[in-house]
């Protein structure tokens, strides 16, 4: 598709300008000969354009405040063995899915200043089926509609994906406040369901070996090394990961990410990067006491407690169509006194060292935009899932093969089939009694 | 020139560049040193104080054991737990099944003499099937991995001997289980304690 036909087609597109401080709200359609086309949702988060994905799909920058986002609905059905506890986290009969509903408010503030929101609908906690000590409940969230003679309706909720300011001194030297998401591999920051290849991203990634996002400064900018080089650096200073590390931190300990990245264009485009993630996890109960001058008081109780370190490594090649990209993961958990959780009656948990990783390859034609691909994924944990097993060293393997096609730029379609396989002491019976079938369906779109 | 990372005059940034050179380095060195710092030790999973049991998990240690998320000194009742201290078959006087010899329990809520355990109890299993035509007819394939005697919320919260009788909502079975495993009343997680009331 050439580009002065997307440039067209999202000029369709309305989005919101912000008139100065005070704000009165107008539409504003995009100028067609506008800056250069964007190539995916995170060029518009601010993100640099070569760690995207090249063949992604097309936005428009909106000046003042910009409103914007993604979505996706799809299908799928799992076959997995009868009376599998993997049926408590996941759904075997087909059905079809609202997934991911995000929309971004971005901000130009001027003077070197911007803002960016993203915040996900979802029809969550609504469904969701925790496991407690008398067993499954499903969570409803039924209420009374009060503008519907009452009746009962299932209310849903949101997510902050992320919330931050930023100033920019150069493009070397960068600041960001907030709520930001982990720099690390591809597709944590380069999150929307439009840009992701597979039907979902890699199991991998979604476990959050580091966290998804943290809340802290991040300090950032990008410098030529030559004329095919670019080198960005990324550090992070946060809460760390925690039960409320969104605006509390209960330890004094703070959390460092480090990330380094390189470009280079020439026959084709190279990106590889590493990043390194170190913090604290600390969970706390409050218990009302008298102290030892009868009046009360608060002691705190350890509940869990554990450092952890993360390593991230990534690349990936685009050339014409070929796309290849691969991540590497670790993650290191261990417990401080006190702060190991219970395993069973009368065990703990074991430190644990879980890595994995994956692989993609794919070739996208020029007709409907198809690309046709091929993905691995390997994960390593050490055995805390089921404690009826022993805590010995788990493997899973996941192949896909599917079809992402890109018919216009802000539509995504997918198709794929899926087969997990795991290597298990004891899985007869087992949550991971292999093998898991998936098939997969999902349109994913920009807006 | 292309666009990269939003920087487009190149001549601009070579200064920078130079300056990078020597801040990238300390960078890389930094991840360098990060990447070599083993936080786990694959050998000692369980910490200082901690031990690795068969299964890979940690258990207290010796002269301990987990209660309400924590490792507590196992209390020496005064009965001499020794061998021979109390033979099987000779209904000797206890205060708990610690003091009865192997294939007893202590009939603390009635006799407090040691009497026969129920048949199958204690028994190593993997499935119900072991457990079967035996008073213990419930395999504890959560931590123990041995017959347990199940449905004691039905029977008033009566278990034989000294055992405690806790719900477990989560596998819709109540289980009897060793005194020592639920000091005062609580229940190995995530077990609800049935408070017995009757007498045998």
């Amino acid at each position: 598709m050439s580009r002065s036909r997307a440039s067209r087609r999202l000029a369709c597109r309305v989005g919101l300008s912000l008139l100065g401080w005070l704000g009165s709200v107008h539409a504003q359609s995009a100028d067609p000969g506008a800056s250069p086309e964007p190539t995916s949702l995170a060029e518009l988060e601010g993100e640099p354009l070569s760690l995207t994905d090249p063949s992604a799909p097309a936005l428009e920058t909106l000046g003042g405040l910009a409103l914007y986002g993604f979505a996706d609905f799809g299908f799928y059905k799992l076959f997995m063995p009868k009376g599998s506890l993997l049926r408590t986290q996941l759904f075997g009969d087909s059905a079809f899915a609202v997934g991911n509903l995000n929309t971004y408010l971005s901000g130009e503030l001027g003077g070197g200043w911007r803002s960016l929101m993203e915040i996900r609908f979802t029809y969550l906690p609504n469904g969701s089926r925790p496991i407690t000590a008398s067993g499954i409940e499903r969570v409803s969230t039924a209420a009374q509609d009060y503008t519907n003679s009452g009746r009962v309706r299932n209310t849903g909720s949101i997510f902050i994906e992320r919330a931050w300011i930023e100033y920019s001194a150069s493009a070397a030297l960068n600041l960001r406040g907030g709520s930001w998401l982990t720099p690390y591999g591809i597709w944590n920051e380069d999150h929307g369901s439009p840009t992701i290849i597979p039907v979902t991203r890699p199991y991998v990634i979604g476990l959050e070996l580091l966290p998804e996002r943290q809340t802290g400064l991040l300090l950032y900018g990008s410098f030529f090394a030559s004329e095919s080089v670019t080198l960005r650096y990324q550090v992070g200073l946060s809460n760390g990961r925690g039960p409320i590390q969104d605006y509390a931190d209960l330890d004094e300990n703070k959390a460092v990410t480090l990330r380094l990245q390189l470009h280079h264009h020439g026959a084709g485009d190279l990106d590889l990067g590493a990043a390194a993630y170190i913090g604290r996890y600390t969970d706390l109960d409050q218990l009302i006491r008298p102290n030892g001058n009868g009046v009360l008081g608060v002691e705190e109780q350890l509940l869990q407690r554990y450092d952890e370190a993360s390593y991230a490594l990534d690349a990936r090649y685009v050339r014409g169509g070929l796309h290849l990209q691969t991540e590497f993961i670790m993650n290191e958990k261990a417990y401080a006194d006190g702060g190991r959780p219970v395993r069973s009656a009368t065990q703990f948990q074991p430190d644990d060292r879980r890595y994995g990783g994956y692989g993609l390859a794919g070739y996208r034609f020029d007709w409907l935009g198809i690309m046709p691909y091929l993905t691995g994924e390997y994960f390593s944990p050490i055995n805390t899932f089921e404690p009826t097993r022993a805590a010995t060293r788990d493997v899973f393997w996941d192949f896909g093969l599917g079809i992402n096609s890109r018919p216009t730029t802000n539509v995504t379609l997918k198709l794929e089939g899926n087969l997990a396989v795991f290597d298990i002491e004891n899985a007869k019976g087992s949550a991971l009694e292999h093998p898991v079938l998936g098939v997969q369906a999902q349109v994913a779109w920009a807006f | 020139m292309h666009r990269i990372w939003g920087v487009t005059r190149y001549d601009q940034h070579r200064e920078g560049i130079r300056r990078m050179d020597v801040e990238g380095r300390r960078l890389a060195l930094l991840l360098a040193i990060s990447l070599c710092g083993c936080l786990v030790d694959s050998g000692a999973p369980c910490g200082a104080h901690l031990r690795l049991d068969a299964d890979g998990a940690c258990v207290c240690p010796e002269g301990s054991a987990l209660s309400d998320g924590a490792c507590v000194p196992v209390v020496d009742d005064g009965v001499d737990d020794s061998a021979g201290a109390c033979e099987a078959g000779a209904g000797c006087a206890c205060t708990s099944s610690r003091g009865c010899p192997e294939g007893e329990l202590c009939d603390s809520h009635d006799s407090e003499r040691c009497v026969a355990a129920p048949s199958g109890l204690g028994a190593p299993c993997s499935g119900a099937a072991e457990c079967a035509g035996t008073e213990a007819t419930f395999c504890e394939s959560f931590s123990t991995r041995t017959c347990v005697v199940q449905g004691c919320a039905a029977r008033a919260g009566v278990c034989p001997g000294d055992l405690v009788c806790c719900d477990y909502a989560v596998i819709g079975t109540s289980l009897c289980v060793p005194s020592d495993l639920a000091p005062d009343g609580g229940c190995p997680a995530p077990g609800q304690l049935v408070m017995r009331t009757s007498s045998p």
